[in-house]
């Protein structure tokens, strides 16, 4: 303790401000700078104003979430599929038998003539047959008449 | 202060002005003369002193708000007055940093009050918060209990800020 208030007295006798006050002008000077700056306008945020700023943008909030959600569709659901069964195993007792096969449909087509009749009106044809040892030619003549009835 | 609003009409707004006025004007008057000794046993230089008095009700009068009591508006403004004062020191710790740094000697401080040479070298070296429990605790004689309520913290450290000081201060003064 001896020691502590050695220290105090020490502490005390050094004091800075016992030998040094304020000097009226800088008192003035500095009061004059104190009022200047409290008499600047500026904003205050007391506590109801905050309060009042801080409720209202809940609200705010609050408003566009509760109309989004009522203009949004229903949320969807996932539907898991359900797991597929798991593959039959079956043990043949007998050998498998060969299934016939279905017979394919039989289209029923009226039957199609090869070649076109040769209509009544066609013009007739001489037809000369040339017989060669290197083979046999035929050559028709269309439209004229029989080489028969041409001789005159 | 807490009633203020400043959606209201211009006259309302004049007289809002006028009372802030008023009651930082009385704030001033009542506590700058402690305010002022405070920061010079803080600082130990009155031009430091003058400036963080200033600083002090400035930085009061943009925070807006001043407790009702006298006795906790004066606590209010130690506690800006010693956060003041710790910026400044790690302000000037950058700035002595950077002058070690370019190889420029710092100014000497002016109006040093004559004191003992060694005291103030000793009370300098201790970090703000140290000094400024010591000061208040052995100069101007707070309680402990007192000091932890003007700096904002609890009762434990405030007392071991104390020990650690004092101790330090000791060993500086060869006590």
């Amino acid at each position: 303790m001896t020691g502590n208030n050695d220290l105090r007295t020490i502490l005390r006798d050094a004091d800075p401000a016992a030998s040094h006050e304020l000097s009226p002008a800088d008192r003035d000077r500095m009061k004059a700078a104190v009022l200047a700056a409290a008499s600047e306008p500026r904003t205050r945020w007391s506590r109801p104003l905050v309060l009042k700023l801080a409720v209202g943008t809940a609200v705010a909030l609050l408003a566009i979430l509760v109309g989004r959600r009522m203009v949004e569709p229903a949320p969807r659901t996932h539907v898991t599929a359900a797991p597929s069964p798991a593959p039959k195993v079956e043990i043949a007792t007998q050998p498998p038998t060969a299934v016939p096969e279905p017979l394919p449909a039989v289209i029923q087509r009226p039957a199609r003539p090869r070649h076109a009749p040769r209509p009544e009106s066609a013009q007739e044809a001489t037809r000369i047959l040339f017989t060669a040892p290197e083979g046999t030619r035929i050559l028709w003549f269309v439209g004229s008449p029989p080489a028969s009835e041409e001789r005159s | 202060m807490e009633e203020a609003l400043t959606f209201e009409g211009p006259s309302a707004v004049a007289s809002d002005e006028r009372q802030t006025t008023d009651r930082f004007g009385g704030l001033f008057d009542r506590h700058h003369a402690h305010l002022y000794a405070l920061g010079l046993r803080l600082t130990w230089n009155t031009d430091d002193a003058r400036d963080l008095v200033q600083d002090c009700f400035v930085r009061a009068i943009e925070s807006g708000h001043v407790p009702s009591a006298d006795q906790d508006a004066e606590r209010w403004l130690v506690r800006i007055l010693v956060n003041l004062c710790r910026d400044r020191q790690r302000r000037s710790v950058v700035r002595r940093e950077h002058a070690r740094i370019a190889s420029i000697e710092s100014a000497p401080e002016r109006h040093d009050p004559g004191v003992g040479p060694d005291v103030r070298a000793a009370v300098l070296a201790l970090p703000v918060r140290q000094r400024a429990i010591v000061v208040l605790h052995e100069i101007e004689g707070h309680s402990i209990v007192e000091i932890a309520k003007m700096l904002g913290i609890a009762a434990v450290t405030a007392r071991w800020h104390l020990h650690t000081a004092r101790r330090t201060l000791r060993g500086a003064l060869g006590r």
